[in-house]
């Protein structure tokens, strides 16, 4: 053997690495422990899970017009809130786009009010709009736009920054006009990525409407959380099939869409 | 009788008649990487000048200057006489004259030829109407297809441009130019990045249009027999400054090759 030191095979933590590493430990078992999930409880949890199960099932028909009318609004409210989201989205994403704002102020206003729309659950924006125009419809299709607006402004001002720079100087050149650079360079650039965009909005809005009647917001929220307070849970399976079958038509459709037009 | 002169010197004077008059025109991108100094040069209406130098030599910059995407550290340029300023408005009106031909096409490669040669027409005002040829009247798509007829390519005007050739795209380009109506066309390296052959059909058509038309024409090369072939006047660049300013007629390729050196 030789005399030659070996180093050591993990590095040595200073102080201040030690003191953290034992905090983030610390915080890990303190959050297991708040959150009260124990062998005990999830045994007797899961026999509970089957009793509702068996409940649930099989599912009750009785009110199948009324759940799906109200699936239709649900969808109509996601299709609704994702269009004007999408209409706002535009301007709002060319103002966020550094080199297509009028000045950088703007693109750091714009960006801001972009992050609290995205920020701010869905659900909460219904409460507040709950407030504003009263139980209904139309709150969540407004909470629908202002979540839209957040997630659809802030990928269309990204796809738009990433066009190919040379047909705008082409056009900047020959003296076009700031909108016509914008609308027949950049858009057409940028319009599969926006496309993709709408898309993946008018899924998450559909995902989002279904939550939106469980405060008043309109949609089929209101039916399930009203058959599960009811203990009516055949019905409530009948309700949340419905909303998984309308969710996966919307992914396949979308799919469908994406894959025809990109 | 007493009568006030104003004295014209012949140096104002051919800036005046000039297409393009550049005075004192410095570019600098770092304090300590000057690309040209102090140069001055005029071209008359209806010449084509080639530009030439080495790699870095300052054409592009020099080319780029001219309709303001690159802003100049000092010096004037004047189109027909009008001072190249940066107040927007001016500046947009002046671009509308000049006409730009890229070495990379610049194209929108998802839209048609042809709406990417109707584009050319935003230049005389039609805003939203160049947009898009769906957008077009039926007046400005019938001339599209014209200029495009004369570059070869009226069978392709439906044809999306990122399908074309690099020769092709390069044509549909100098249709967009020629469909602005500009008075300058201003091209840098237009067959650079295209194969011999493809870069000589290039040369040909672009020459023989801005000739038919009576255009002022400065292009960027480093094709020493496309200078000398298509050019009525070589300036060359070097060291930050004019190297030869000649007609073409008077030059050989072997002189211009020691400028490479």
């Amino acid at each position: 053997m030789s005399d030659l030191a070996l180093p050591s095979r993990l590095p040595r933590p200073s102080a201040l690495g030690f003191v953290l590493g034992l905090a983030v430990i610390a915080f890990v078992i303190a959050s297991f422990t708040t959150s009260g999930i124990a062998p005990d409880k999830l045994s007797r949890g899961i026999p509970a899970l089957g009793r509702l199960v068996e409940q649930m099932f099989p599912p009750s028909v009785e009110r199948l017009e009324p759940v799906l009318l109200s699936l239709l609004q649900t969808f109509q409210m996601a299709v609704a809130g994702t269009i004007l989201g999408l209409v706002f989205s535009l301007p709002l994403a060319i103002l966020a786009a550094p080199s297509l704002s009028p000045h950088p102020a703007i693109v750091w206003l714009v960006r801001g009010l972009l992050a609290l729309f995205r920020t701010v659950p869905d659900l909460v924006w219904a409460i507040v709009f709950v407030i504003a125009v009263g139980l209904g419809p139309a709150a969540g299709v407004l909470a629908l736009m202002v979540d839209t607006i957040g997630f659809a402004a802030r990928f269309f001002a990204e796809a738009m920054e990433e066009t190919d720079k040379g047909p705008r100087e082409a056009l900047t050149a020959m003296g076009a006009s700031r909108s016509g650079v914008i609308f027949s360079s950049i858009i057409p650039q940028a319009l599969p990525s926006m496309i993709n965009t709408s898309l993946f909005s008018l899924e998450k809005a559909t995902r989002g409407s279904v939550v939106l009647g469980l405060v008043g917001a309109g949609g089929i929220g209101i039916e399930l959380k009203v058959s599960l307070e009811m203990f009516d849970y055949d019905q409530a399976a009948t309700i949340i099939i419905a909303i998984f079958l309308l969710v996966v038509a919307v992914e396949r459709a979308s799919t469908w869409v994406r894959n025809r037009v990109l | 009788m007493n009568l006030a002169f104003t004295s014209i010197t012949p140096a104002a004077e051919a800036r005046a008649s000039a297409a393009i008059a550049i005075s004192g025109l410095s570019k600098s991108f770092t304090p300590s990487k000057t690309v040209f100094s102090n140069i001055s040069f005029n071209i008359e209406p209806g010449s084509i000048v080639a530009l030439l130098g080495a790699n870095g030599a300052g054409k592009s910059t020099l080319l780029r200057c001219i309709p303001r995407l690159i802003a100049p550290d000092t010096g004037h340029i004047r189109i027909f006489g009008e001072e190249v300023t940066p107040a927007r408005r001016e500046l947009r009106k002046l671009r509308t004259r000049l006409g730009f031909v890229f070495q990379k096409h610049n194209l929108v490669g998802r839209l048609s030829a042809l709406t990417n040669v109707v584009q050319g027409a935003q230049a005389r005002g039609l805003g939203a109407r160049a947009w898009l040829q769906s957008l077009a009247p039926e007046c400005v798509r019938e001339e599209a297809v014209h200029c495009l007829a004369r570059v070869g390519l009226a069978p392709m005007a439906a044809q999306r441009a990122d399908q074309l050739s690099g020769g092709q795209s390069q044509r549909v380009a100098i249709a967009r130019a020629l469909m602005q109506h500009p008075e300058i066309v201003l091209a840098d390296e237009p067959a650079a990045s295209l194969d011999p052959q493809a870069g000589d059909e290039v040369m040909q058509i672009f020459a023989s249009l801005m000739r038919e038309e009576r255009k002022t024409v400065v292009f960027t090369s480093h094709n020493l027999d496309h200078a000398l072939a298509f050019a009525d006047r070589v300036i060359a660049l070097g060291g930050g400054r004019v190297m030869l300013d000649s007609p073409s007629a008077r030059l050989r390729a072997s002189e211009l090759r020691d400028l490479y050196v």
